[in-house]
C-alpha cells in the first residue's frame, strides 16, 4: 500500500470560508458531511444517479458524491444550510411543507438545490417541461412525486425567486 | 372522527424540521465517544464453502482494529429464530458456507470508514464454489443443489390448506383452468439504506443500538434470543428522521445482531453504513413467486372457487418475518370476492439469492396478482368484461360484516361503490370500446385499460404466522395473538402538551397527524402540540407488535393516541370539576377552554388546570395525582388464534381499493407508459388528507416501479446483475403517470377508534396488476400473454417476435 496522501482543501462553503486537510480521496460529499458541518447532504446511492447528494458549486447543481473534496479548492459550495438563508430557499421550504412534497425528507435537498438553481437562473419563463427536467434528474421513493412538481410549480407562480420574474 | 379538508389540516412537521436544518437520520448521530466505523467482508459466490479466512494482511493497516468472522459469530450467537418447518441455520455472518452474493463473512473495524474499506479488500478469504440454484421451482427438485445439507431439502414451508368444498364446486363448474403467474423479486428501495451504531457494554452486560430500524419490535425478541441477552438488556433508539422503509428496514435487524458483536470484538462502539450496492444485493427484497392457479366458475361468470399453488423464493435462509408472505393475507386470501371454496398449497423455498422479507404491499402484492390477472382471463373467456365479472362477484355491502371462509373478518366498506366509481373517474366503459385491435389502426400505439381491486390488510394479527405450523403441532401454551400499541401523553405546567410516539416512523407524517388529534380533541393549535417522534426502547413502552408496519398506523396508532387523549380529556373534566366545585357531566373542553354548560362565566383555560395540577400537588385529591400524565393502549379486537380449520382473523382492519390503468404501448418500440392513474379508496376515516394522498401516490410510484422497471436479477449461477442505478431502474418523474386521480368513499371502521384503515400500501397492490392487465388488453389481439413481471419492451418484443416466427412456419 501506498501511504496515504493528504491535501488541504481551501474552499468556501455557503459563504463560510473551510480549510482542511483531508485524503486526497475524500469525496466532497463526505467532506461537506464531516468537515463542513452539512449534513443535510445525503448519500442515496454513491455512484452519481440518484440525485440526493446535490450541490451547488459555483451556482450550478453538481453530485457531491462523484467529486473529491480537493476538486472544490477555490470554489464556492451552497448546500440546503445555504440556501435556506435566501428568501428563495425560505419560499421553497413554505412550499414544500405545505405542499407534502417530502415524506421521509432524504431525497428533498437534493430536489430543493436542484429547484433552487432552476427557480433563481432561469432568463425565460420557465415550462412545465422544465420543471420535469429538472426534477427528472433526482429520485424520491416516498411522494411519487406528484407533490413535488406540485409545489415546483407553485413556486414558479409565485414568482418570489429571482429568475424568471 | 370529524373529516378534514386540506384547508384545516396542518403542514408537516417533519419537513419543517428538515428546512430548520434539525433533521436527524442515522448517519448524522455520533451518540457515543470513540466510535469506530465497519466494513462488510461479502461473498463473492452464489455457493461455495469456505476454507479458511486470512485477516492478516488487514490487521497490519494503520487504523484496523479488529475483523470479526463467523467464528466468533458461531461462538457468541445463535441462529435467528424463525416460524418454519424446516428452517436453515442462519446467523448474522456466513459459518462455514455462504449462500448468496452478498452474504456477509466477515466485519473489519477501523478507525475510519476508508480505512475499514481498504482493509476489507485485503481479507483473503478461500472458497470452494458449490453448485449454485436460483429459481423457485428449480429448487424444488429433488436433483437441486441442496442449501443446508441437514435439512436435504430446499423447501423449509410445505403447508396444504383447505376451505370449503373444493372438490364438490370444481365438478360442478362450467370452466375450469389453469395457469402460472410469476411475480418479480425486487425491493422497496428506501432512499436512505441502512445504518446502525451498536455497543456492546460488558459491565452492564447489555447492547445498545442507534439504528434506523423499522421496528416491528418482535424483531426485537428474535434479535435478543440470538445475542443471548434478555430483552430488557437490548436498547434500540430509531432517531426521529428515518430516510423511507415501506418494510425493508425490518431486516435490519441481521445487521445489528453482527455490528453488536462486532463492537463487542472490537472492545468500542462501531458505526456502520450500508452503500447501495450492499443494498440492492444484501439487505431485504420482496418475495418472488410463482403460482399456478386453477379457476372453477360459472358461464355466466360467477366464481365458484380457487386452488392456488404458491411457491416463494424467501432466499438463501427463510427469515423473520418470513413466512408471512405466504401467512399474512390468509384473512383476505379471497380478496373482495365471495368465493368460498378454497385450496392452497403454500410453499417456502430457500435458493441462493438475498433472503426476502415485508416490502411495501407485502404478500398482498404476490397473491393478488394471480387472482386479479385470471379473472381477466376469466373474462376473456366468456366474452365479457373484466369489469362486469368482478362487479357480478364482489362482496356486497349487505352481506358486510362479511367472514372470509378463510376467518377474516371485513366490518365495512362498499366495494361495489368504490369500483363504481374508479370505472366512473376513468370513462372506464368508453375507453375500454377502443383499446388493442379496436383502436385506430393508423395509431402509433395500442392502448389498453385494466383495472384491479385490492382488500388492503391493516394491522397484522401476530397469530396469523403460526399457520405455517400444522394445527397439530402449534404450541397451546404460547398462543401469539392480536395487535397492540401504546401513547403517552404529559401536560406540562404552563398547559403545553407532549406526546410521545411509540411507533418509529420512517416517513409518514405521523408526528403532523398525531399532534393534528390531539389538538383536535383540545381546541388547541396543532402547533402548540409536541410530538416526539423517533423511538427508544429504553425508556417508552412497547411490546412485540409495537411499530409501523403492515400500514397499521391509521388504525392501531392513532388508535392508541385517541384512546390516551381520550384520558387526558377526562382527566381535565375531573380536574376542572374539583377545581370549580361542578358536576362533571356539566363541562366540556372548547377552544383550549373547560367551560360550563350551565355557566358562561364559569371556565378554566388548560392552562389553568395545567397550572394548579403541577403547583398543588400537595392538595389534590388521590384521582388526579397523576392527571398530566396518560397512557393509552388500544388493543385491536376480534384477533383470534389460527383455529384447527386453519382459519384466522390476520387482520385488525380491511381497507379496499379499486383501480383502473390506462396505458399506451409504442407501435415500434414496445415502449410502455401508463397515461391515465385512477385508484379510489376505502380507507375509512382518513385522518390527514394530503398524506393520505401522498401514500396513495407513493404506493403507486412503487407498484408501478414492479409492473415495468425494477427487478433485482441474478445469472442462472447465481451471480447478482443489477447492482446499481443503471441496473436496477428507479421510476423518476418522467415514468410517472401523466393523469393521476385519488379519490375515495367514506366508510369507518368500527374497529378502530380513529375509524381508520390502511392507506400506506393500498395502491402498491393494485398498480402492479392494473398495469399488467391494460397491457394485456393492449397486446391480447397479438397474442401476446402477460403472466409476469416487470413487463419491458424487450419481454414483449421476445413474445412477439416467438410469434411471428411461429406464423411463419
Ligand atoms: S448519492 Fe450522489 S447521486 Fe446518489
Ligand atoms: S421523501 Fe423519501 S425519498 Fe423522497
Amino acid at each position: 500500500m501506498q501511504p496515504q496522501r493528504r491535501t488541504i482543501v481551501t474552499t468556501a462553503v455557503n459563504g463560510t470560508p473551510v480549510e482542511a486537510l483531508v485524503d486526497v480521496r475524500t469525496t466532497l460529499a463526505d467532506f461537506l458531511r464531516e468537515e463542513a458541518g452539512c449534513t443535510s447532504v445525503h448519500l442515496g446511492c454513491e455512484h452519481g444517479v440518484c440525485g440526493a447528494c446535490t450541490v451547488l458549486i459555483d451556482g450550478l447543481p453538481v453530485r457531491s458524491c462523484l467529486r473529491l473534496a480537493a476538486q472544490a479548492t477555490g470554489h464556492e459550495i451552497t448546500t440546503l444550510e445555504g440556501v435556506m438563508q435566501t428568501e428563495c430557499g425560505k419560499t421553497i421550504g413554505r412550499a414544500f411543507v405545505e405542499q407534502f412534497a417530502m415524506q421521509c425528507g432524504f431525497c428533498t435537498a437534493g430536489f430543493v438545490l436542484s429547484l433552487y438553481h432552476l427557480l433563481e437562473g432561469a432568463s425565460e419563463p420557465i415550462t412545465d417541461r422544465d420543471i420535469h427536467e429538472t426534477l427528472g434528474g433526482h429520485i424520491c421513493r416516498c411522494t411519487g412525486y406528484v407533490s413535488i412538481v406540485e409545489a415546483a410549480k407553485r413556486l414558479r407562480d409565485q414568482r418570489t425567486c429571482r429568475g424568471n420574474s | 372522527m370529524p373529516q378534514y379538508s386540506p384547508t384545516t389540516a396542518p403542514p408537516s412537521t417533519e419537513g419543517q424540521r428538515l428546512f430548520d436544518l434539525q433533521a436527524q437520520y442515522i448517519a448524522d448521530l455520533n451518540p457515543l465517544p470513540n466510535l469506530a466505523h465497519a466494513a462488510v467482508v461479502r461473498s463473492p459466490y452464489a455457493h461455495a464453502r469456505i476454507h479458511r479466512i486470512d485477516p492478516s494482511a488487514a490487521l497490519a493497516l494503520p487504523g484496523v482494529i479488529t475483523v470479526l468472522t463467523g467464528r466468533e459469530v458461531q461462538e457468541w450467537s445463535r441462529p435467528f429464530a424463525v416460524a418454519a418447518e424446516r428452517p436453515g441455520r442462519y446467523y448474522s455472518c456466513a459459518i462455514d458456507k455462504v449462500r448468496y452474493v452478498g452474504e456477509p463473512v466477515a466485519v473489519v473495524v477501523a478507525t475510519d470508514r476508508y480505512v475499514a474499506e481498504d482493509a476489507r479488500d485485503t481479507i483473503e478469504v478461500e472458497y470452494e464454489p458449490l453448485p449454485a440454484v436460483v429459481e423457485v421451482e428449480a429448487a424444488m427438485q429433488s436433483s437441486a443443489p441442496i442449501l443446508h445439507e441437514e435439512l436435504e431439502t430446499n423447501i423449509a414451508i410445505d403447508r396444504q390448506l383447505t376451505y370449503g368444498d373444493v372438490a364438490a364446486v370444481f365438478g360442478a363448474a362450467d370452466i375450469v383452468f389453469s395457469q402460472r403467474y410469476v411475480f418479480p423479486r425486487y425491493q422497496s428501495f428506501p432512499l436512505e439504506t441502512y445504518g446502525i451504531i451498536a455497543s456492546w457494554n460488558p459491565s452492564a452486560s447489555q447492547v445498545s443500538f442507534w439504528a434506523n430500524f423499522h421496528g416491528p419490535y418482535s424483531m426485537l425478541a428474535v434479535l435478543a434470543g440470538a445475542l443471548r441477552v434478555p430483552l430488557s438488556k437490548l436498547r434500540v433508539v430509531t432517531p426521529p428522521d428515518v430516510g423511507g422503509s415501506f418494510g425493508n428496514k425490518i431486516a435490519l435487524y441481521p445487521y445489528m445482531a453482527l455490528m453488536a458483536l462486532a463492537s463487542r470484538k472490537a472492545g468500542r462502539p462501531v458505526k456502520w453504513t450500508e452503500d447501495r450496492l450492499e443494498s440492492l444485493s444484501a439487505s431485504s427484497t420482496g418475495t418472488d413467486r410463482v403460482t399456478q392457479i386453477e379457476v372453477a366458475a360459472r358461464n355466466d361468470g360467477q366464481l365458484l372457487g380457487l386452488k392456488m399453488r404458491l411457491m416463494d423464493n424467501v432466499g438463501a435462509y427463510i427469515r423473520a418475518p418470513e413466512p408471512g408472505c405466504l401467512f399474512r393475507p390468509i384473512g383476505n386470501f379471497m380478496n373482495a370476492y365471495k368465493i368460498e371454496h378454497l385450496e392452497v398449497n403454500a410453499l417456502a423455498v430457500m435458493t441462493n439469492v438475498c433472503p426476502s422479507g415485508p416490502n411495501r404491499g407485502y404478500a398482498c402484492q404476490q397473491h393478488y396478482f394471480p387472482i386479479e390477472r385470471a379473472i381477466d382471463e376469466l373474462a376473456l373467456k366468456l366474452g365479457k368484461d373484466p369489469a362486469t365479472v368482478r362487479l357480478q362477484n364482489l362482496i356486497q355491502p349487505q352481506d358486510i360484516p362479511y367472514r372470509t371462509v378463510t376467518g377474516g373478518l371485513y366490518d365495512s366498506g362498499d366495494y361495489p361503490r368504490a369500483t363504481q366509481r374508479a370505472l366512473e373517474l376513468s370513462n372506464y366503459w368508453q375507453l375500454h370500446q377502443s383499446t388493442g385491435a379496436a383502436g385506430p389502426s393508423d395509431a402509433a400505439v395500442w392502448r389498453g385499460v385494466g383495472m384491479a381491486v385490492a382488500i388492503d390488510p391493516s394491522g397484522s394479527n401476530m397469530g396469523y404466522i403460526d399457520v405455517s405450523k400444522k394445527a397439530t403441532q402449534r404450541r397451546p401454551n404460547l398462543v401469539r395473538v392480536g395487535s397492540a400499541q401504546t401513547t403517552r401523553i404529559y401536560l406540562d405546567a404552563t398547559g403545553g402538551v407532549t406526546v410521545e410516539l411509540e411507533t418509529a416512523a420512517h416517513g409518514q407524517g405521523q408526528e403532523t397527524t398525531a399532534a393534528f388529534i390531539v389538538a383536535q380533541a383540545l381546541g388547541i393549535a396543532p402547533a402548540d402540540v409536541t410530538v416526539i417522534a423517533g423511538m427508544d426502547t429504553g425508556s417508552r413502552p412497547w411490546s412485540v407488535s409495537s411499530g409501523s408496519y403492515s400500514s397499521r398506523f391509521g388504525a392501531v396508532g392513532a388508535s392508541s393516541i385517541v384512546a390516551a387523549t381520550r384520558r387526558l380529556q377526562e382527566n381535565l373534566l375531573q380536574a376542572a370539576s374539583y377545581f370549580l366545585d361542578s358536576d362533571v357531566s356539566r363541562l366540556r373542553i372548547q377552544a383550549g377552554r373547560i367551560v360550563s354548560l350551565d355557566n358562561a362565566q364559569l371556565g378554566l383555560s388548560l392552562k389553568d388546570v395545567a397550572a394548579r395540577l403541577h403547583w398543588s400537588t400537595g392538595t389534590l385529591p388521590p384521582h388526579l395525582e397523576t392527571a398530566t400524565q396518560v397512557e393509552g393502549t388500544f388493543v385491536a379486537s376480534e384477533l383470534d388464534y389460527p383455529n384447527e380449520h386453519d382459519q384466522v382473523n390476520s387482520s385488525a382492519v380491511y381497507a379496499f381499493t379499486a383501480d383502473v390503468a390506462v396505458i399506451e404501448i409504442d407501435k415500434e418500440t414496445l415502449d410502455i407508459r401508463v397515461t391515465d392513474y385512477i385508484t379510489v379508496h376505502d380507507a375509512g376515516n382518513i385522518l390527514h388528507p394530503q398524506i393520505a394522498r401522498g401514500q396513495f401516490v407513493g404506493g403507486l410510484l412503487h407498484g408501478l416501479a414492479g409492473a415495468l422497471y425494477e427487478e433485482l436479477r441474478y445469472s442462472e449461477t447465481g451471480d447478482f446483475l443489477t447492482g446499481t442505478l443503471m441496473d436496477y431502474l428507479c421510476p423518476t418523474v418522467s415514468e410517472m403517470p401523466d393523469h393521476i386521480v385519488t379519490d375515495h368513499i367514506v366508510l369507518p371502521t368500527p374497529q378502530a377508534l380513529t375509524g381508520a384503515k390502511g392507506v400506506g400500501e393500498s395502491t402498491a397492490q393494485t398498480a402492479p396488476i392494473a398495469i399488467a392487465n391494460a397491457v394485456a388488453d393492449a397486446v391480447r389481439h397479438l397474442g401476446l400473454e402477460i403472466t409476469e413481471l416487470p413487463l419491458t419492451p424487450d419481454k414483449l418484443w421476445q413474445q412477439l417476435e416467438a410469434r411471428l416466427e411461429g406464423d411463419l412456419l
